[in-house]
């Protein structure tokens, strides 16, 4: 039975939601890398947030749910040559170790972009 | 190359992934040897075969541990250089591949069906000749999860 799930994002990450398609999901809890008291402290190496669907998983059930997060730009992209950038996403979620049967991932690119 | 017809007898250790079994079936000519609260079935032959067998075990073990996974992943990215910010959202659909409850609260005889797999290997690896050894080594995993009602109900 899955009860609750543990989600390890990025450093410095901010402004996570979760929401599904009832409304927003109140049961999370989000564990900055930062504490926001010492803002210029070195922090852990990781934000954790947990996630509890809304109702427990038996084997065989299913949840839909989003999850969203906010990550510094400056972690992911690296200026080339000229106004040439390389970006670098993560492709699979993070929630560790899930195997998935069909994955979609789109990017969007800042208007006038090529 | 000729069939050598050697008189044998086979033993086979079988660890299983919890030590919390149901019940076990016993291959015909086969004693099962199992401690209570082990994880290790250990079958031996009582006679010797004179051809190749491949006899199939099924084991009926616990295992209430979720399996995750994601029947679909969206994932969005948006790049924005005037926040300089990367948003990331997952659309996720997620599923608990463990053992499914067989009556959802219906029948309670069944509830204890709810946490357990149901697994049937061949006792003995398919490509063990006939003419090797004694004690048979640990069978290569072809396992696969059964529905439940596959053993017989006790």
């Amino acid at each position: 039975m899955l009860s609750s799930l543990a989600v390890s994002l990025p450093p410095k990450v901010y402004s996570p939601y979760y929401y599904d398609t009832v409304g927003n999901v109140s049961t999370s809890h989000f564990r900055s890398s930062v504490d926001p008291k010492y803002p210029t402290a070195k922090g852990r190496k990781e934000s954790n947030l947990e996630l509890r669907p809304r109702y427990p998983l038996l084997g065989g059930w299913t949840y839909n749910f989003t999850m969203g997060y906010v990550a510094p730009l400056q972690d992911y992209l690296t200026a080339g040559t000229g106004r040439e950038y390389e970006l670098r996403v993560p492709f699979m979620s993070a929630i560790k170790d899930v195997p998935a049967d069909q994955v979609e991932v789109r990017i969007s690119l800042p208007e006038s972009a090529k | 190359m000729s069939q050598l017809l050697a008189l044998i007898a086979l033993s086979s250790k079988n660890r299983m992934p919890s030590p919390k079994l149901q019940r076990y079936s016993t291959p015909p000519g086969f004693s099962a040897t199992h401690t209570k609260g082990s994880q290790t079935i250990v079958f031996s032959s009582k006679e010797a075969f004179t051809k190749p067998v491949l006899p199939m075990v099924a084991v009926h073990y616990f295992s209430p541990e979720p399996v995750v996974a994601f029947r679909n992943l969206k994932r969005s990215v948006e790049v924005s250089h005037w926040s300089s910010s990367l948003s990331i959202e997952d659309e996720v659909e997620l599923i608990n591949n463990g053992p499914a409850s067989v009556a959802t609260l219906v029948c309670r005889c069944k509830a204890d069906q709810a946490s357990t797999l149901q697994i049937e290997r061949p006792l003995l690896s398919p490509n063990a000749p006939a003419t090797k050894l004694l004690s048979a080594r640990h069978p290569t995993s072809t396992s696969r999860a059964l529905q439940p009602s596959r053993l017989a109900t006790p």
